[in-house]
C-alpha cells in the first residue's frame, strides 16, 4: 500500500483525523528504513546533525585540554605564580563574590561531580519515563501517557533548576560564578559554559516539546494508535540524556588540578 | 507476534537499573587511585557502553533495519575515530 493510499484508506473510517496522518504499522516499507515514517528518519537526520555538531565541540575541547599544561588555575597555582585567577566581575560581585584585594577570584572554582551526578540521574529517570510514555502510548492508555509524558517534563525543569543552580546559585548557595568561574578568562571556564549552555538550550527546547505533546495527549491526539509523534519526541529527549552521559564523563569526571 | 508491551516495560526498567549501576560506578571509579589514562579509558569506555544503552533500546535502534542502523551508527563513529587518532598522534609526541 503507497502513503498515499494508506492515508486514503484511514482518511475514509476515521473522519475526526482528518489531517494526512498514518499508524505506525501503516506507514509502506521500504528498503532502506522499512516502516520508519519521515517524521521519524526527519528526526534521526536532525539529531545526526546536532551530534556532528556535540562533537566538534567536543572534540575542540579535547584538544584545547589535551594541549594545555595547566586547565585549571588553583589557589596552589596562583600562589606558585604559574596563572592568574579570574578578574572579579561586576556581574559576579552582583550575585554576591567574594573578591581578593587585588580584585581577582582566589582560584578557578572545581565542578561538581556529586551534584552533577545527581542531575545525570534525573535525566536517566526522565528518559524512562519518556519510553515508558510511548509504551503505554502504543497501547492507547492515554492516561498513564499522560502522566509518564508529565512526569518526563518535570525532570526536564528540575535540571534546569539543577543547571541555574550550578551557575548562578540558589537560595543562597554560591553558584560557579559567584565561585570564580568566568567565561573568556580560560579555556576551561570557557569550554564548561559553551557545551553545557549549548546542552541546556536543549532541554529547554525538549521540555517546551514535552509540555506541548503532554497537552496534546490530554485531548487524545494519540488515541488510536496515532504513535508516531511520541515516538518522535521521544527520540529527541533521549538523544538529550545520551550527549548528556558523554557531556558529564568529558567534562565532570576526568580529574583536573583539583583532584577529583 | 512481537513482544507485548509489558514485556518492553520490564526491558526498560532493566537498562535503568543499569545506567543507575553504571553511573554510580563512574562517579566512584575516580576516587580509585590509578593512572589518568587508565581512568579516561575506563569512563569512556563506560559512557560509550551508558550511550549505547540509550541508543538501542530507548531510541529503539535495535528494532530498525540495518540501512537506519549503519545510518546513525558510522557518522556516530567518525568523530570517535577522528578522536582516537588525535590521542594517539598526542601519545606518540609525548612518547618518542
Amino acid at each position: 500500500m503507497s502513503a498515499h493510499e494508506a492515508v486514503e484508506h484511514h482518511g475514509d473510517d476515521d473522519h475526526h483525523h482528518h489531517e494526512h496522518r498514518l499508524r505506525p504499522e501503516d506507514w509502506p516499507s521500504e528498503p532502506m528504513v522499512g516502516t520508519a515514517s519521515a517524521g521519524k528518519v526527519g528526526m534521526w537526520w536532525f539529531l545526526l546533525s546536532d551530534a556532528l555538531m556535540f562533537a566538534g565541540f567536543l572534540l575542540g575541547y579535547g584538544i584545547l585540554r589535551g594541549g594545555s599544561e595547566i586547565w585549571t588555575c588553583t589557589q596552589e597555582l596562583v600562589e606558585a605564580g604559574k596563572c592568574l585567577a579570574p578578574v572579579c566581575s561586576d556581574f559576579a560581585i552582583s550575585l554576591g563574590a567574594q573578591c581578593q584585594e587585588n580584585g581577582r577570584f582566589l582560584e578557578e572554582p572545581p565542578l561538581g561531580i556529586n551534584f552533577t551526578a545527581g542531575l545525570t540521574f534525573l535525566l536517566i529517570c526522565s528518559s524512562v519515563t519518556m519510553v515508558l510514555a510511548l509504551s503505554y502510548c502504543k497501547e492507547g492508555d492515554r492516561k498513564n501517557t499522560v502522566k509518564y509524558l508529565a512526569l518526563t517534563t518535570l525532570g526536564g525543569i528540575l535540571f534546569l533548576v539543577g543547571q541555574w543552580y550550578e551557575y548562578f546559585g540558589l537560595f543562597g548557595f554560591p553558584g560557579l560564578i559567584e565561585s570564580g568561574l568566568t567565561f573568556g578568562h580560560s579555556a576551561y571556564a570557557t569550554t564548561f559554559f559553551l557545551i553545557t549552555s549549548f546542552h541546556g538550550m536543549h532541554v529547554f527546547s525538549g521540555v517546551v516539546y514535552l509540555a506541548i505533546t503532554t497537552w496534546q495527549a490530554t485531548k487524545g491526539r494519540f488515541d488510536d494508535g496515532y504513535t508516531s509523534e511520541v515516538e518522535i519526541l521521544g527520540l529527541f529527549w533521549h538523544f538529550v540524556d545520551l550527549i548528556w552521559i558523554l557531556v558529564f564523563t568529558l567534562i565532570y569526571l576526568v580529574p583536573n588540578e583539583h583532584g577529583v | 507476534m512481537g513482544h507485548s508491551q509489558a514485556d518492553h516495560r520490564k526491558t526498560y526498567w532493566k537498562i535503568f537499573v543499569w545506567l543507575f549501576v553504571l553511573t554510580v560506578l563512574e562517579v566512584g571509579v575516580v576516587y580509585i587511585p590509578m593512572s589518568k589514562g587508565m581512568l579516561i579509558a575506563i569512563l569512556c569506555g563506560m559512557a560509550v557502553v551508558k550511550a549505547a544503552m540509550v541508543g538501542l533500546w530507548y531510541m529503539h535502534l535495535n528494532d530498525e533495519t540495518a540501512g537506519l542502523k549503519w545510518t546513525v551508527a558510522i557518522p556516530m563513529a567518525l568523530p570517535a575515530f577522528y578522536a582516537a587518532v588525535l590521542i594517539a598522534e598526542a601519545a606518540w609526541r609525548y612518547l618518542r
